[in-house]
């Protein structure tokens, strides 16, 4: 009857349970139907748990005590056979609520049991043991606390227990345990923040005891972004670490910089690491660039729903054993792993719709028309149809908001996660798949569908000796844009023709204009699969010692499809279709054993850890185009192309190989000193240079736990640590070495042609990073409160650059040291509060800022290099050298500048004195998490102080051409002797559009982009009660989620963030959550 | 003891093979240099290559189109700005068009150089073939300098490929560039052979690789750009000359075929489903997406010009007439290659003679080398006219004989000096004497403080 009642609670929460239905199959049905004769009570038991989903529990003594059973029922309830099939038995039964039947002899019937035996175990996240934790059994006065290692016990529980477990570093939360004799209890702890165990470089560690700078989010916080990129997640939540978003379209470019930009050039990516395996940072989109105008990010291949955390590592301690690749710091992304207990199916779902964050406003038809008149009236020249289509040939009546056309759509996101987990405590396991579906605001059928699959497997040997991780995971990603961002064409005459044509075809409105719906036809597609796979062995040797060995193997494809068919071209000009073919791979092999000895005696702790690396990443790509197709259908098709050519083809080994090794030593748990050293080679560097050493020592002073200061609860927790080391980057590409020379595209008289590859130097040496830090690290009020302040002082020295060359040179560019030493300092401030903590209510708040300072502190020969006209000693990296804006003239209403020479004009670059910083000057975020009962509501603000930025002039020609223009023209000079910022309109006056040449590489082209933006709102609410537990849930909530809601700012563009790419996605979604 | 040595025997082999292994050796889908130019099949492929890149490239086509955008040969119908600037004679040095020409002229003979330096050390290559390429690495070096001067006044003049010195070069006077040239012409006319060579350097009816001719063809005009005229007279002879090679086609629609006689120098059709890049790119089906002929240009055709029928055409649209360039009549999407670009052609070499005569008074003889174009183009023979009408009626006919021929008009109106009297009466205010000269590449200068802009800038 309880079952009934549950079900009827079920059916009020819908759809969500329908879910469960299906996937726990038919165990519900009701009506059993049984014919037999003369058949063993035990066959008949099978029959019957075939069709209730109920398991008799019984003694071989019973049944072979039992009667066979004649039996014919028709549609007939459980309870109703049950008695017809005990009626002459001589045996009882009972029935459970975890459906089970129980039968026991009549002979032996004792008083049923009130009480058992219920042992269980509190653990964390991670499946280690946590004590303190308070256990009642609820309706009852029993309470336990779980031991050291997490176990606790009832020697007398109830049976149907519920338990309520609360302590001090979770929330408290109820578990359904049922008539399980020996429940495994897992439960989902938090630790204090400092004492959370975090991932780093070949190990783990809480953060109390840490010497490095590491920081961390977790899953929970991925999952409340709706977002696909898994390093989109960091953005605001991580001090040091400038995550910006260079365009809204699926799957675009993420660009991270952790504590500014060593390198004066490229290189300045940070390393990242997936379970132990090294992953590509650079855009796999070859040599058709990527959809939409922009790169796409490899980390896009990821699911960011795998992920279980991502570990940013800042100092020096952290990353110098990551050696010649730690310079721009280390990113770890640990994927999830099985969780020991009862098998868990969870299943997220969540579907939702947006639209670009920003617009800008531009003239409307009559403003436009005006502006246009009044351009060729100060011209004093007669508009024709040859310059003036828009006044003349077209019709000066229509209005067309060309962002609502091109980049106005609602988009859709549906995402859907399930898992599956479980193990004993001796194997784990957990399997995952995912799909995902993005859509755009660009009209036509565009997206990115991503679909995921994982397995992780862990397994202990009895002895607790060995251990094994395996896991495997792939993604398949389907990414389809237009080859262009249609956020380009949003400056199209507000006037200019309809888009189809009375036929329905484009209207091109006799070749007058370049339809603008042709790019959606000019289709890329990208077909990305990612496999990773790695196996982690360890085995305790004994007295300390450990052997561990990783291995991993990835590879990534690309297939790109870039279509270009002929109906992207005006029919008149009569231009062939064509379509480019691209295949890239990356396979990357790599093994890493490790010997770590442990030992302690009395107060001194001391680890050592010796490993060494061998890496090959084999990179294979090939590039075609198809010529000559006879139709537009077949694009996908290189066959049915007349003419192939192959324009790119590359098969690059690189090889690297280190040694390296820690040394942990601590004194009472007090003091802490870290000391680790790398020895690596890498194939990128010439024959000499290929081995370099790098090193750090880091000390931390646990302060707090000395006598002055020991167990006060007020100031909880101090920590001061400083840390040096030294680390490098081998960012600059294979083979830059080598004189080389590469097949053409072309055949001439028959012969393979051979072009130069680049300028080479074959001399180039490692350029090394010192990074320097102290870090004052805090706890308050029994560390509710964490603060956190750190300075680092990084200095990168003997640049290593893709020297930019002018290009008489013939190239670019070489690779090659430059004597320029750069330096990267700054504050970072973490606040951490759980600042309301109640049983109903909890309130805590994190914030991260950052004040980051970037200088070129010595440049031997800046004067006479390549770098002249762009850098200034004693300056940031981060300027503009540009013409000193003045005024628009009063008199002849033209821009007019400093000149700086004074030699009566304009030129470059001896006027080009004034210096923009355009640098970020603050940056941070502020995340705040309120809970009220079953509500969840969670907030990330993300803001960027960053004064001068590229503002709207970029995407503009002058006012008066034959464009649309933002509103703030209409401020423009009209009469000798007006004051304002916007010069004369004019169509072809040429000293006004050289004017506006000027301005737009003027300092009156950089403004204000500073911003706040709610980047995330999540708000949830958890369903879950009694009658769900007693049904197996654990978790059961909905959810919705907004990504960008809200942006504040001053910048005079469409989005300062994104600049001259689509604005960010304002995306609005509601999903649900359920583990049972 | 005897740990400490076996640990030292494997430290040192682990370091060893540790060392081996991160020696990736050499890409093997490309070759290094000493491999090049060790062998001759892959030492001509490497300077095969300036030819593919001159045809496959944006060169031919950028030269054409933003020259006669510049002086007076095109109408433009492109709204990008960066087109209308060049219409409007109102570049700007960021101008991306500009920096094409600068860029693929400057790898051109990046190119070239690396070739002149990579025969140095080989020893594989027979000295004939190495003579060979040497002469054409020469040739193409002069034929870049000579168009970057054409379009961009001083230029620095770039001997090597060592970066170190050359990312620091000031500009060279347009004298000192036409000395060089010169120099690099006179030595290549007498490394190449008299007749064309195929890609395996044998003996090739193909006039796509630069023979001795072409270099004196290039010299002769050289010679005129200088004004020295007794020298120009004397090379563009020896061309005309030579006439088991080259003679003028009665027929002016055959001029622009593959091989045809009058081709001293044309770059060979590689591309898939086009013949010439001017065929390809200027021959119109409707509307113009970029440039359409000018109508006045065509007017100004005198009656009978068989030119006039032969190399221009036209197409209606939406009621209005486009007239486009038809000395290559081969299009897009045609997989049959009949023409080849025109490079170099004898008719011009008549013309370079014709002034050069007629600077040195030769007045007569300088008329009837004017007259043997003007009567294949089916016009009266010219009378022997006074100097000046005489150097009138050559430029005029230069106009007419070689329009949209790689800026030949452009070049012209600024070497005589008449670009600002004609091109101002056209163009009005927007014209202005220092639109002749296009700027620096903004970018080139920024990294490299030693180049000054052109003035007006």
């Amino acid at each position: 009857m309880q079952l009934l009642s549950n079900m009827q609670a079920m059916k009020s929460y819908g759809l969500l349970i329908f879910f469960l239905f299906l996937i726990t199959g038919g165990g519900w049905s009701q009506s059993i139907s049984i014919s037999v004769d003369k058949l063993p009570l035990e066959k008949v038991f099978i029959l019957i748990e075939k069709q209730s989903g109920y398991n008799f529990i019984y003694s071989t003594e019973a049944m072979t005590q039992s009667k066979p059973v004649t039996l014919q029922v028709k549609d007939e309830s459980l309870s109703k056979v049950l008695t017809l099939c005990f009626r002459d038995q001589p045996l009882n039964y009972t029935t459970t609520d975890n459906k089970h039947v129980i039968v026991k002899l009549k002979a032996e019937e004792k008083p049923v049991p009130t009480s058992r035996e219920l042992r269980g175990k509190v653990v964390n996240e991670n499946g280690e043991g946590v004590a303190g934790v308070t256990i009642a059994v609820k309706g009852t006065k029993l309470v336990s606390v779980s031991d050291k290692k997490g176990d606790f016990i009832f020697p007398e529980a109830p049976l149907l227990v519920t338990l309520m477990i609360s302590g001090a570093e979770m929330n408290a939360q109820e578990l359904y345990v049922g008539n399980d004799p020996f429940a495994f209890v897992h439960v989902k702890v938090k630790v204090g923040t400092l004492d959370e165990t975090m991932v780093i470089a070949y190990g783990k560690v809480t953060r109390r005891y840490a010497t490095g700078t590491v920081a961390s989010i977790k899953a929970e916080e991925i999952s409340r972004q709706p977002i696909s990129n898994p390093i989109a997640a960091l953005a605001g939540r991580i001090s040091g670490l400038q995550i910006v978003q260079r365009s809204g379209v699926p799957g675009a470019l993420v660009t991270v910089q952790l504590r500014g930009q060593n390198s004066l050039a490229n290189g300045n990516d940070p390393l990242y690491v997936v379970d132990g395996i090294p992953f590509p940072s650079a855009t796999l989109n070859g040599q058709f660039g990527g959809g939409a105008g922009i790169a796409s990010s490899p980390f896009n291949n990821l699911n960011a729903s795998d992920i279980e955390s991502i570990e940013v590592l800042k100092d020096a301690e952290a990353t110098s054993i990551y050696g010649s690749r730690g310079a721009n710091g280390v990113i770890l992304i640990t994927t999830k792993k099985g969780i020991q207990g009862k098998t868990r199916t969870s299943i997220r779902f969540y579907s939702g719709v947006g639209a670009i964050s920003r617009r800008m406003d531009l003239l409307n038809t009559k403003q436009y028309l005006m502006m246009r008149r009044e351009a060729f009236a100060n011209d004093g020249i007669t508009p024709t149809n040859s310059n003036a289509k828009d006044l003349l040939l077209w019709d000066t009546t229509r209005y067309t908001d060309w962002q609502e056309e091109l980049i106005g759509k609602t988009m859709h996101v549906t995402e859907l996660n399930t898992s599956l987990s479980g193990g004993s405590g001796q194997t784990q396991f957990l399997i995952r798949g995912a799909y995902r579906k993005e859509t755009t605001v660009f009209p036509g059928n565009f997206g990115e569908e991503k679909f995921s699959g994982s397995m992780n497997l862990v397994h202990q040997s009895i002895d607790k000796r060995f251990s094994l991780t395996f896991s495997t995971l792939g993604v398949h990603n389907k990414n389809i844009l237009p080859r262009q961002d249609l956020s380009s064409q949003i400056t199209l005459s507000p006037n200019a023709p309809s888009i189809y044509a009375a036929d329905g075809g484009l209207n091109w409105e006799n070749s007058t204009w370049t339809n603008p719906l042709a790019g959606v036809s000019n289709v890329f597609r990208s077909i990305t699969d990612n496999l990773i796979t790695n196996i982690s062995m360890s085995y305790r040797i004994g007295r300390g010692f450990e052997l561990k060995t990783t291995g991993g193997y990835t590879s990534i494809t690309t297939k790109e499809n870039l279509l270009t068919p002929r109906s992207v071209f005006d029919p008149s000009f009569g231009f062939g279709a064509e379509a480019g073919f691209g295949n890239k791979s990356i396979k990357t092999l790599i093994a890493e054993p490790q010997l770590t000895y442990e030992r302690s005696i009395k107060k001194a702790r001391l680890a050592l850890l010796v490993g060494s690396t061998v890496q090959s990443t084999h990179q294979t790509a090939l590039y075609q185009v198809g010529l000559g197709y006879t139709s537009d259908d077949l694009l996908y098709s290189l066959k049915s192309a007349s003419s192939i050519l192959t324009f790119g083809e590359t098969d690059i080994l690189y090889r690297y190989a280190g040694v390296f090794g820690r040394l942990n030593f601590d004194w009472d748990k007090k003091w802490l000193l870290t000391f680790t050293m790398r020895r690596d080679g890498s194939s990128r560097y010439g024959t000499g240079n290929r081995f370099a050493n790098f090193g750090s020592a880091g000390v931390g002073w646990i302060f707090t736990d000395e006598p002055f200061l020991r167990n006060n609860s007020f100031f909880s927790f101090g920590k001061l640590k400083v840390t040096a080391g030294t680390t490098g980057n081998d960012q600059i590409g294979d083979y830059k070495y080598l004189d080389l020379y590469a097949p053409g595209n072309y055949r001439y008289l028959g012969n393979t042609t051979f072009n130069p590859v680049q300028l080479f130097n074959p001399d180039y040496g490692w350029e090394q990073v010192l990074k320097r830090e102290v870090r004052l690290e805090t706890g308050w009020l029994k560390n509710r409160i964490l603060f956190n302040a750190g300075y680092y002082h990084n200095t990168t020295t003997n640049q290593l650059v893709s020297y930019s060359l002018p290009l008489l040179t013939g190239f670019s560019g070489v690779v090659k040291n430059i004597p320029a030493k750069i330096r990267n300092n700054g504050f970072e401030f973490e606040l951490n509060g759980d600042l309301l903590k109640a049983k109903r209510w909890s309130w805590s708040v994190s914030m991260n800022l950052t004040i980051p300072k970037n200088k070129l502190l010595s440049f031997e020969g800046l004067e006479s290099s390549s770098y002249s006209n762009y850098y200034v000693l004693g300056q940031s990296l981060f300027i503009v050298k540009s013409y000193g804006y003045k005024e628009v003239d009063p008199a002849s209403g033209k821009y007019t500048f400093i000149d700086y020479n004074q030699d009566n004009g304009i030129s470059s670059p001896a006027d080009e004195q004034a210096v923009v910083n355009i640098s970020q000057t603050l940056y941070g975020g502020l995340q705040s998490s309120i809970r009220y009962g079953k509500l969840n509501l969670s907030v990330l603000f993300q803001f960027a102080r960053q004064p001068n930025q590229q503002n709207y002039l970029g995407r503009f020609s002058s006012p008066g051409y034959l464009m649309n223009q933002p509103t703030l023209v209409l401020d423009r000079w009209r009469k000798p002797g007006d004051v304002t910022d916007i010069q004369r309109f004019s169509n072809s006056d040429p000293d006004a559009g050289y004017a506006f040449y000027l301005y737009r590489s003027s300092n009156a082209a950089y403004s204000d982009a500073s911003f706040i933006r709610l980047k995330n709102l999540y708000l949830s609410y958890n369903l879950l009660n009694d009658q769900l537990r007693h049904a197996g849930f654990s978790d059961c909530q909905l959810f919705v989620q907004g990504q960008n809601l809200l942006t504040i700012s001053r910048y005079k563009g469409l989005d300062p963030e994104t600049q001259s790419f689509l604005p960010p996605i304002r995306l609005l979604s509601a999903g649900v959550q359920v583990t049972f | 003891m005897k740990y400490n040595v076996v640990i030292s025997i494997l430290i040192f082999c682990s370091l060893s093979s540790c060392r081996k292994f991160v020696d990736p050796g050499s890409p093997t889908t490309q070759l290094g240099s000493k491999v090049i130019f060790n062998n001759e099949a892959t030492a001509t492929g490497a300077q095969l290559a300036i030819y593919a890149g001159m045809e496959s490239g944006g060169f031919v086509y950028n030269v054409i189109l933003q020259s006669g955008l510049s002086a007076d040969e095109f109408i433009n119908y492109s709204s990008a700005s960066e087109d209308i600037n060049f219409a409007l004679n109102n570049l700007t040095p960021d101008n991306y068009a500009v920096s094409v020409s600068w860029t693929n002229l400057y790898s051109f003979i990046y190119q070239a150089n690396a070739v002149l330096e990579g025969l140095e050390g080989a020893s594989n290559i027979s000295s004939l073939a190495s003579q060979q390429l040497k002469g054409e690495a020469k040739f193409v070096r002069a034929f870049c300098h000579f168009y970057l001067t054409g379009i961009f006044g001083d230029i620095p003049i770039v001997r090597t490929t060592d970066y170190a010195s050359n990312t620091l070069l000031s500009r060279n006077k347009v004298d000192d560039v036409y000395d060089f040239i010169a120099e690099d012409l006179r030595n290549a006319a007498e490394l190449l052979p008299e007749n064309y060579l195929g890609g395996n350097n044998r003996p090739s009816a193909q006039r796509v690789r630069p023979n001795k001719w072409a270099a004196v063809a290039l010299l002769a005009r050289v010679y005129l750009y200088q004004g020295k005229w007794q020298q120009a007279e004397t090379e563009s002879s020896k061309v005309i000359a030579f006439t088991s090679l080259y003679s003028l086609l009665p027929n002016p629609d055959k001029v622009f075929l593959a091989n045809s006689t009058e081709a001293i120098w044309q770059l060979m059709a590689i591309v898939p489903q086009i013949n010439s890049q001017p065929g390809s790119q200027l021959i119109l089906k409707g509307r113009p997406a970029l440039v359409a002929l000018d109508t006045a240009f065509v007017n100004s055709f005198q009656l009978n010009d068989s030119r006039k029928v032969s190399w221009v055409n036209s197409v209606t649209d939406g009621g209005f007439i486009y007239f486009y360039p038809f000395k290559y009549k081969i299009g897009q999407n045609v997989s049959v290659v009949t023409e080849y670009t025109m490079v170099l052609r004898l008719a011009e070499q008549y013309l370079i003679r014709s002034e050069a005569r007629a600077n040195q008074n030769k007045l007569s003889e300088a008329t009837s080398d004017l007259n043997i174009i003007r009567e294949r183009a089916g016009l009266a023979p010219l009378p022997v006219l006074p100097l000046a009408d005489l150097l009138r009626s050559i430029q005029n006919e230069r106009k007419f004989e070689l329009f949209t021929e790689f800026g030949d008009r452009w070049l012209n109106l600024k070497r005589t000096n008449t670009a600002t009297s004609i091109l101002s009466a056209l163009k009005g205010s927007n014209w202005a004497s220092t639109d002749q000269l296009y700027p620096i590449p903004q970018s080139e200068i920024n990294l490299n403080r030693n180049l000054t802009q052109n003035p007006g800038y």
